[in-house]
């Protein structure tokens, strides 16, 4: 499994992340991303990499399990 | 001999992200990117937004820094630009005269900003498109100045927003009946410029620089209806042009861009086109999209041929934004003059709302003023229906 991290305060809501990978990111009502779920399945993964790909502020990073737990 | 790899003629975004993309793929030939200016790869929104009001610093927009590019093993010659274009040995000349060898070329030279003659010459005008032009206006800026800005795109609205921010007095002329009309129509034109005027800026429509003059210091401007402004700063945002002059002579030249398909493929084998200067097939139209996430799209998408995978069928990201006295101005798809424009959401005289244009049907452009979240399911509908 890996996780999706954003960074909200870097965010500035282009929304390019939610295009790419709508079952893991939205934004609020101030079009601030938002994350859906923490792990990211298998099938979502090539699409959450084009999310961190599109965005413009380089507020999404990937993180393995491994990474995470330490 | 070595392998000459994948030259990239332009450190843009589309340069820069063609690079990234290609390594990320695991492509394992040699890239060198030959960038015309000396900075390191960085991101151009923010000039004319953040960068400009004096919220951000260079080093909070690089794209691509030293140490990346180290990482990565990508070769970045600063500093070069490119002279001339040899298909044939497939070489490309910089300007000092050297040679660059390539398997493949990757054509990213972006796009100039246009002047106008009439302020040939003259001192205190200012194109707004690198860097060095922000750097150097956002220093004007600092002794609150007079600002005239000629042009009203998004490039002179966004300019005239940071002039405000800091403290100055401002006025836009525009050529046509309203600002913003060439991408947004003339309905949401109106709409946005007198979001502007709201907020105190003068803006005159209808209007065209015909002469102009300068005692070394202010600038009398003299427009199409014989009115004269006078101004200590003005800046030119009348458009761009696409930086082709270098390809002349070969098959890939065209003064509107380099025609391509969606992936970047040209008419010349093993040459790609990506950026602003690369004139795709969008929405059955050959365009030129001046902006970052198609950029960012075709950038993907030839690093993806490039390294073997195949073609990316869906159409072109022309997603655009704006930010303009705290309103999030939000574009998808082309606004069509001739038909209806349907509010979604909210209310124009809220100045928060979702619009949309329909085609046959079929949404072909969906815009929000101030509806970020509304834009996005709007954005995400629309992608469905014409995937």
């Amino acid at each position: 499994m890996v996780k999706a991290l954003v960074d909200r305060d870097s965010c500035r809501g282009y929304g390019n992340c939610l295009i790419a990978a709508p079952s893991v990111f939205d934004v609020d009502d101030d079009g601030l991303v938002v994350l859906l779920k923490d792990d990211v399945s298998e099938d979502e993964l090539s699409a959450v990499e084009r999310a961190t790909y599109d965005c413009p502020t380089n507020s999404i990073t990937i993180e393995s399990d491994e990474a995470a737990e330490k | 001999m070595s392998d000459p790899g994948v030259v990239i003629v332009g450190g843009g975004l589309a340069g820069a992200r063609t690079a990234q993309a290609l390594r990320s793929r695991g492509f394992a030939e040699p890239i060198r990117i030959v960038a015309g200016e000396d900075a390191w790869p960085y991101d151009r929104p923010p000039l004319s937004k953040e960068f400009l009001a004096g919220e951000v610093g260079e080093e909070d927009i690089c794209l691509l820094s030293a140490d990346a590019c180290a990482e990565l093993d990508i070769e970045l010659m600063r500093g070069q630009r490119a002279a001339s274009l040899d298909l044939d040995r497939r070489e490309l000349l910089l300007a000092d005269g050297v040679r660059v060898p390539f398997n493949q070329l990757v054509v990213a030279t972006g796009a100039a900003p246009r002047t106008l003659p009439q302020l040939d010459g003259l001192g205190n005008v200012f194109t707004l498109r690198d860097v060095g032009d922000a750097r150097a206006l956002r220093d004007a800026f600092a002794s609150k100045p007079r600002v005239l800005i000629v042009g009203g795109g998004f490039i002179g609205l966004e300019a005239a927003c940071a002039a405000h921010a800091r403290g100055c007095r401002v006025t836009v002329i525009e050529a046509s009946a309203q600002p913003m009309s060439a991408v947004l129509g003339a309905k949401l034109g109106k709409t946005i410029g007198e979001w502007h005027e709201s907020h105190g800026v003068r803006l005159l429509r209808e209007r065209s620089v015909t002469h102009a003059e300068t005692d070394g210091e202010t600038l009398r401007v003299t427009l199409s209806d014989d009115a004269t402004i006078t101004a200590d700063v003005v800046v030119l945002a009348v458009g761009v042009r696409a930086e082709v002059d270098w390809l002349s002579g070969t098959a890939l030249h065209s003064e509107d861009g380099v025609p391509c398909d969606i992936n970047g493929r040209t008419v010349v084998e093993g040459v790609f086109a990506a950026g602003d200067v690369a004139r795709p097939r969008v929405h059955g139209r050959s365009v030129r999209l001046g902006h970052w996430t198609p950029a960012n799209d075709m950038a993907r998408r030839v690093a993806g041929v490039l390294s073997g995978a195949e073609d990316d069928e869906r159409e072109l990201d022309d997603y655009f934004w704006s930010d303009q006295f705290g309103a999030r101005l939000q574009l998808v798809g082309s606004i069509d003059e001739d038909s209806e424009l349907v509010v979604e959401t909210g209310a124009i005289e809220d100045s928060s709302f979702v619009a949309s244009c329909h085609v046959e049907g079929k949404p072909s452009a969906v815009f929000a003023m101030n509806r970020p979240r509304d834009f996005l399911r709007a954005r995400l509908a629309m992608q469905a229906v014409t995937a």
